[in-house]
């Protein structure tokens, strides 16, 4: 169906508050859970696992420009990133050697 | 050694840190966004103040993609939900990490720079956790969070306008920077169940959203999650089996 402008508006509105209220919640339930205890740990761990779904998922199954590439080359050029960063725990060489290469496949194809 | 720097120093450095990639990586992504706006048939306006309000990419994306398809207002706002719902454990882990009680900040302090936290900030304050003292990683991430804002807005409008600033070669080498440049940071946090979590989301993600579509997120998140924890767990139960078996 195709939405007012004043409707649009509204549907915004909702998503903010869709979004703002995770975050409410997140604040008010951090003065709940001990800094200390298997909860936060928990919690961490899951932040860490949901980031790395999302980001792996915008990898694999990508949208717009991003879905013009192989996912050969995406995959390849994020583990060439993921084992140097491993090796020499360097961010900027990682980055560097993921993204050269990344360029080349793109290139080439 | 971090101890001697100056309030502005720190600021400074966050701010640099953004500047020397993600915020321009972030800033290419909502030049995306803005674009894919644009085609949905949002005005100029809507697209600014999503971004402005929301402040989550991958709901963003999710949001207007549905809106484009005409999808219902029921629908939508239950996917943005669904996206960002993400959000309420990365403020709890981030509150955690800057130690926001410490701080003497008023409730709409908090909710205020609760605001910014979204992946990219959130990933660097992990990656910094152990470099500042939390009342200086507090600065780092407003220095930070700023310039990742304000680069954020820019490309949404910038992306408006100019869908085809970039040629379209140069454009996904720069959308593959932001989950790549996230990706390598986790795979560098500090704490190994960290690590462990995010290789498991990694890993069962792909293979739920094949079933589960955008529910994945959230599965992956709590199996890989609670998975990493029992490792843990049973990790440091076999250490205390054998000290006690030594002693």
């Amino acid at each position: 169906m195709i939405y007012s402008v004043l409707e649009t508006w509204l549907i915004i509105a909702l998503a903010a508050l869709a979004t703002g209220g995770w975050r409410l919640a997140g604040l008010l339930l951090a003065d709940l859970i001990s800094p200390e205890s298997w909860v936060m740990q928990l919690v961490n761990a899951i932040a860490h696992a949901m980031v790395a779904a999302v980001l792996i998922l915008i990898m694999i199954y990508p949208t717009g420009a991003l879905a013009t590439t192989t996912l050969e080359s995406r995959l390849i050029c994020l583990a060439l990133g993921l084992g140097c960063m491993l090796i020499t725990q360097n961010l900027w060489l990682s980055l560097l050697i993921s993204l050269s290469s990344f360029a080349v496949f793109v290139s080439l194809i | 050694m971090s101890n001697f720097l100056s309030t502005r120093q720190i600021a400074l450095q966050g701010a640099l840190d953004a500047l020397a990639l993600p915020a321009l990586a972030l800033g290419s992504t909502m030049l995306g966004f803005g674009a894919i706006a644009r085609e949905a048939g949002f005005d100029f306006w809507m697209t600014t103040f999503t971004t402005l309000s929301v402040w989550g990419m991958p709901g963003q994306i999710a949001f207007v993609g549905l809106y484009a398809t005409g999808s219902s207002m029921f629908l939508m706002v239950v996917a943005v939900a669904l996206a960002n719902m993400r959000m309420m454990l990365m403020v709890i882990s981030g509150a955690d990490m800057l130690k926001l009680k410490q701080h003497n900040l008023t409730f709409f302090q908090r909710v205020f720079i609760m605001h910014f936290m979204a992946i990219t900030n959130w990933a660097q304050l992990s990656y910094k956790q152990s470099t500042y003292q939390p009342k200086q990683l507090l600065i780092y991430y407003k220095g930070f969070s700023a310039v990742v804002f304000v680069c954020g807005m820019a490309g949404t409008m910038t992306g408006y306008f100019l869908n085809d600033l970039l040629p379209p070669h140069t454009l996904r080498l720069v959308i593959y920077i932001t989950p790549l440049y996230i990706l390598l940071l986790l795979a560098n946090a500090q704490q190994k169940i960290n690590r462990l979590a995010g290789l498991f989301g990694a890993a069962l993600s792909p293979f739920i959203y094949i079933l589960a579509a955008d529910w994945a997120i959230l599965i992956a998140g709590f199996i890989g999650g609670t998975a990493a924890l029992f490792i843990q767990l049973a990790q440091k139960a076999s250490q205390v089996e054998r000290q006690d078996g030594k002693s």
